[in-house]
């Protein structure tokens, strides 16, 4: 309830910018949505990106159908609000486990889970016609359809990564450079990349609600692919990532209800964010160019 | 009385005596039944041919791979424990994405400091890796991207960050390989100085026998199991070395180190 409450007064203060969309409820929790989802991605992918496991994303996003099919099957209506997280972070800690403990490379283990978790997505929607429209949902995904609970979760999530990020930032920096480096300066790396991989797979899950399940590694990858060529600093580039990500996501959704464009917000979103990727190359040419 | 430090083997003079250490991975037994101690606060070289499992003894001593048997740590009280000392780790070479932006002074920084580097890093812990690079010779590589540093500069950057976590005991994984002569020259002389101003025990795993002979004072010889360890002279022999790597080898110009206990040499 209090929780409500606070989402309700944000959104009352987004209602009072000076756009005639934003009178309306829905754009406001829209909005609301982007602010937090788009910098938590963005600083999400950044670990993305020097795990280099965009692939991986991918997999736990394909997940999203067959969690929610399962969920429904079982629990009905709420189900899938419990089964989408859960299996996503069984698929995140499986492959994980079978990275780490398996003699199967990284991409073969995540290529086993990806095939496994879409066909039983498909197999579970094949006969039922309200669960293959709820696949399709989850494929393309609708910012504008974010209720009060995605934004608790949302909320929660942005917190955790936060906290996480502060308090092990620098560890997990050093065992994304080298894992054998990481350990001998006693840092657990297996029990940091499950504890990441939980957390990365509850980003990915909400994050396929806004943009959908083609759509949702460019959500996470492409922002910090950009700020990769922007800056040689580790510190800077979660700050150009966020930024890159927040300014595509606003400018994005606004401009996707805009009359003369009216279109897929989430698609719209990463369009930019592919763009503000075009225009940091040539940034990086040019600086290397003035060298 | 100063001390052999290839003779004796008590705690205050020991920094690590291993105790029946075998490894065994995938079925395949890499170690076998190894005894051998390290004397404390000199270099110790660990030779051996390919495949003799010279950097699987460095990943056990660190506890990073199982084995069995056990390693002693010598205390400075005269008692051996199992409690690890502290370690720094000089690896072999670095498995990073070269294209990642990070800086020697934020690898550096993200070593010894708790605060995440997009939180700025503390002026103190700046001035205290600043002043390391200035030891390493790489003062002026502090804001350079650690991808683009050439191997001898990274080798030099990682033997900072290893000295930064304040070592009792350093490994160097084959420091040698990927490193010009000149390149591995300065990182040994390095490693010479800062050994003898701060006292710390250096373990050299190196199938280079050249700077072996140069820079170490105590030599294990292995190949799965150990097949001599002792003083240069004694262990580096014609007959060791065939037994080992399998070659007539030249008769090497061993220097004399005279090198002592960490006790005799701070006295």
């Amino acid at each position: 309830m209090l929780l409500e409450k606070i989402i309700d007064n944000i959104c009352w203060l987004l209602s009072k910018i000076p756009l005639e969309c934003m009178e309306l409820h829905f754009m406001q929790m829209a909005l609301l949505a982007v602010l937090l989802i788009t910098p938590l991605a963005a600083a999400a992918g950044v670990q993305v990106v020097n795990f280099r496991m965009a692939f991986f994303a991918d997999t736990i996003g394909h997940s999203a159908f067959a969690g929610a099919a399962l969920g429904l099957i079982l629990l009905g209506s709420q189900g899938p609000a419990w089964s989408m997280p859960l299996l996503a972070m069984l698929i995140g800690l499986g492959v994980m486990w079978l990275k780490r403990s398996s003699e199967i490379a990284s991409d073969t283990a995540i290529g086993i889970l990806f095939a496994f978790i879409v066909s039983g997505g498909l197999l579970l929607t094949a006969h039922n016609h309200e669960l293959s429209h709820l696949a399709q949902r989850f494929i393309f995904g609708d910012v504008l359809l974010i209720d009060y609970q995605d934004i608790v979760l949302l909320m929660i999530l942005f917190i955790l990564h936060t906290l996480f990020m502060i308090c092990n930032g620098n560890r997990m920096l050093l065992i994304a450079i080298d894992e054998d480096l990481a350990r001998a300066h006693r840092i657990k790396s297996a029990w940091y990349n499950y504890l990441y991989i939980s957390l990365l797979a509850l980003i990915v899950i909400v994050c396929v609600k806004a943009v959908g399940v083609l759509l949702v590694s460019a959500l996470l990858v492409v922002p910090a692919a950009a700020a990769r060529n922007l800056t040689t600093k580790a510190g800077m580039m979660v700050w150009y990532a966020s930024l890159c990500g927040l300014l595509c996501g606003i400018l994005g959704l606004l401009l996707s209800v805009h009359e003369k464009i009216n279109t897929a917000s989430g698609a719209l979103i990463v369009m930019l964010n592919c763009i503000v990727f075009a225009v940091s190359i040539l940034i990086k040419k040019l600086r290397k160019t003035a060298v | 009385m100063l001390h052999n430090i290839h003779n004796c083997c008590c705690a205050e003079h020991t920094a690590l005596r291993l105790e029946d250490i075998s490894v065994t991975l995938n079925g395949v037994n890499i170690l076998s039944h190894i005894n051998a101690f390290i004397p404390r606060g000199v270099c110790t070289a660990i030779v051996g041919p390919n495949g003799a499992g010279k950097s699987t003894l460095a990943k056990a001593l660190l506890g990073d791979i199982p084995h069995t048997g056990k390693v002693w740590f010598g205390g400075s009280n005269g008692t051996f424990s199992l409690r690890p000392p502290r370690w720094g780790y000089v690896p072999q070479k670095l498995q990073f994405d070269r294209n990642m932006p990070l800086t020697s002074l934020e690898f550096l920084a993200a070593s010894i400091s708790c605060r995440p580097l997009f939180l700025g890093i503390d002026r103190s812990i700046k001035t205290r890796c600043q002043e390391m690079l200035q030891a390493v010779e790489c003062g002026h590589l502090a804001d350079r991207q650690l991808g683009k540093l050439s191997g001898g500069e990274l080798q030099r950057i990682l033997l900072a960050m290893a000295l930064l976590q304040e070592p009792e005991v350093v490994i160097l994984d084959e420091p040698a390989s990927g490193v010009d002569f000149s390149g591995e020259k300065l990182c040994c002389g390095l490693l010479d100085k800062f050994r003898k101003e701060r006292h710390f025990t250096q373990i050299m795993i190196s199938h280079d026998l050249a700077t072996v002979a140069a820079h170490a004072a105590h030599v294990i010889i292995l190949k799965n199991h150990v097949l001599a360890q002792g003083h240069p002279s004694e262990v580096l022999t014609e007959e060791n070395l065939r037994a080992a790597f399998g070659l007539h080898t030249a008769k090497f110009d061993l220097p004399e180190h005279k090198e002592l206990c960490i006790c005799c040499s701070k006295k």
